[in-house]
């Protein structure tokens, strides 16, 4: 019963001195606005890195490259022992582990396309059939790229949405025969619409990695591939797996660049690690300068309504009860600044994401966790007890007589 | 007996000095009785009130009220007393400026723990018996200063209190709104309710049926009026 007209007496309080309480709160509003709002934005950068992942057939793959660059004493130079990689190669990572789901050559082309008039420039990718289903990527019309094509080096392809506009326009295109680099191509398929980290995937053609090697490149070469485990926690084996049988094929100084999608997800989550940390920092002095406010406008509080503390005590208010109004008063204060700095703060990330989303042309989210938000006001909340307590005390050991004397 | 005190002195620590407030005071108030307390200031006066009506406490000596010591009680059971056995009108009314009439005489009420149904059949009652029925919402500012301070006789008659405590209640009235407000304790006493009127005016001290003279910090006289 008193406990709900202490808080009827403090949010009474808060609404007689508006503009005081909003000055108070304005410090503890803007830190934690800023404070959720960053940690929202970077929330924000993590599940977008992880969308764009799970695109890529998530982060559970592994990037072998040969390293034909190396530094040396600050300078790149060449690397006298790496070796270019072939699809024995690959075939060979194929068998290192039990745990790949799929193992894909990489290889872009420079292609020039032409079709009656119509002339585009742009890439060839050599690839394999399982390449659709790895990178969810699907077939809008006619069919993917089969064994029969690779294994009968046929000259045909699948084209992304970019190269129709470009090269069809409107007409017919399934069938139909593309130049690539002069050399006739059969269009077999029209892949759907994809875009990764605000790339277009649609400005590629595919064709069978083997007719790519001997038609388009000339040698039997891949420029990289692509291995995709089935879980990610296998990944570091993958990659130790993948690094011996490599070693084993070409001898121990073979030297290859292994990347895994693990590692750089595990960079992004690192460095928002730092963020929050650092965020966490300024958000714990700003909720600390919003304290000590609060507790000096309790004060402030305290001595101008001496009066109205002494008529309370004259009517029967015991210490405790003092103490519990102007403790809760604090919270109500603390919990209000709380409240709308998490306000501001969602307004500020979903301002900053807009705005990234925007220039960037990114589907970049802002994310702030019922979690979050439930912390920062319990926070608050303890903060208004913290810094409460030292003035309400003040006005719960306040002499009833003296208190009445007072103008 | 209503009120009982025997040996009551207060000792206050001003710098170095030691002022003797009240010297040995002994005094028995009956129930229903209305007395006036007077005595210039610094005679000790308030000090005597403030202890009658629990707001502080004897260095020495013991106050029964009601047949209960009082004297060594804390600061939370010397509250509970104030509550529901006191009743305190104010020269200056010490009414709640942003609140209602009713809100204020709800205070004790709230401090008392009454429900708020009940809390408010109670306060609307009080303030039909000091005839302030049409001003309930009415915040003090809104009020003269004769109908503030019946505001403040309900607030005291709220929680049905042994004890109406009034310190100089007519002294920020004019004359004629004193006299109304001095019928209304005559009313109240005749009700059955214990008065007790600190006062300098001999005027409004001759109202009571009994009077207390204080000079430095002793009873200097008790009389029995008319």
């Amino acid at each position: 019963m008193i406990f709900l007209e202490s808080i009827r007496i403090a949010l009474g309080q808060i609404w007689v001195n508006k503009l005081r309480t909003a000055l108070t709160l304005l410090g503890m509003m803007i830190g934690v606005g800023a404070v959720v709002g960053i940690v929202s934005i970077g929330e924000g950068m993590r599940q977008f890195v992880i969308d764009e992942f799970g695109k890529l057939g998530g982060a559970q793959f592994v990037m072998v490259s040969p390293q034909f660059m190396q530094l040396k004493d600050g300078r790149w130079v060449p690397n006298p022992r790496s070796k270019p990689l072939t699809m024995d190669d690959l075939s060979v990572v194929e068998q290192s582990s039990d745990r790949l789901a799929a193992v894909l050559p990489s290889m872009s082309h420079g292609a020039n396309m032409r079709y009656r008039k119509a002339s585009y420039q742009s890439r060839a990718a050599g690839t394999l059939p399982e390449f659709s289903e790895v990178y969810n990527w699907q077939v809008a019309e006619g069919r993917f790229l089969i064994n029969a094509d690779l294994d009968k080096l046929r000259r045909v392809c699948v084209i992304g949405k970019k190269v129709r506009e470009e090269v069809f326009g409107l007409a017919p295109f399934l069938g139909r025969e593309l130049k690539l680099n002069g050399q006739r191509f059969t269009v077999v398929g029209l892949m759907e619409d994809r875009q990764t980290f605000g790339e277009d995937w649609g400005d590629q053609v595919l064709v069978p990695v083997t007719t790519a090697q001997r038609r388009l490149a000339g040698n039997k070469y891949i420029q990289a591939m692509v291995a995709h485990a089935k879980e990610q926690e296998d990944v570091p084996d993958i990659t130790v797996a993948i690094e011996k049988a490599l070693k084993k094929r070409h001898g121990p100084e073979a030297s290859y660049q292994i990347v895994s999608g693990r590692s750089i997800l595990e960079q992004v989550e690192q460095t928002i690690l730092l963020l929050k940390l650092v965020v966490g920092g300024i958000a714990g002095i700003s909720l600390l300068v919003g304290g000590i406010g609060i507790m000096n406008i309790l004060l402030v509080s305290v001595a101008e309504r001496t009066r109205e503390i002494g008529i309370r005590k004259a009517l029967g208010a015991k210490p405790v009860t003092l103490l519990w109004q102007f403790v809760i008063e604090a919270m109500a204060l603390s919990l209000t600044g709380g409240a709308l700095g998490v306000a501001a703060g969602y307004g500020l990330g979903e301002g900053i994401a807009r705005v990234i989303s925007h220039y960037s042309e990114l589907e970049f989210p802002s994310i702030v966790s019922p979690e979050a938000t439930l912390f920062v006001l319990a926070l608050s909340i303890a903060i208004g007890l913290f810094f409460g307590i030292y003035p309400a005390a003040r006005a719960a050991r306040l002499d009833p007589v003296d208190a009445l004397r007072s103008e | 007996m209503l009120i009982e005190l025997n040996g009551i002195s207060k000792v206050y620590v001003r710098g170095t000095e030691e002022v003797h407030a009240l010297r040995s005071v002994d005094l028995a108030i009956d129930d229903n009785e209305y007395v006036a307390l007077m005595g210039p200031s610094g005679s000790g006066k308030s000090t005597l009130m403030n202890i009658l009506g629990c707001l502080d406490s004897p260095t020495d000596g013991t106050y029964r009220l009601d047949g209960t010591d009082v004297s060594g009680m804390n600061a939370n059971e010397l509250a509970e007393v104030r509550n529901s056995r006191i009743g305190f009108i104010f020269q200056t009314f010490n009414l709640l400026p942003r609140a209602s009439a009713l809100q204020n005489v709800e205070l004790p009420l709230i401090y008392n723990g009454q429900r708020r149904k009940v809390r408010r059949e109670r306060a609307i009652q009080a303030l039909e018996r000091v005839g302030l029925a049409d001003r309930m919402t009415h915040r003090p500012t809104e009020l003269s200063g004769g109908q503030c301070q019946r505001v403040a006789i309900a607030r005291a008659l709220a929680n049905g209190p042994s004890l109406l405590l009034a310190d100089e209640p007519t002294g920020n009235l004019d004359s004629s709104t004193g006299e109304e407000i001095m019928i209304l304790f005559d009313t109240l006493h005749a009700e059955g309710n214990t008065v007790l009127l600190v006062t300098h005016d001999p005027v409004i001290a001759l109202q009571a049926e009994r009077m207390i003279r204080i000079h430095d910090g002793r009873i200097a006289s008790d009389e029995q009026l008319a």
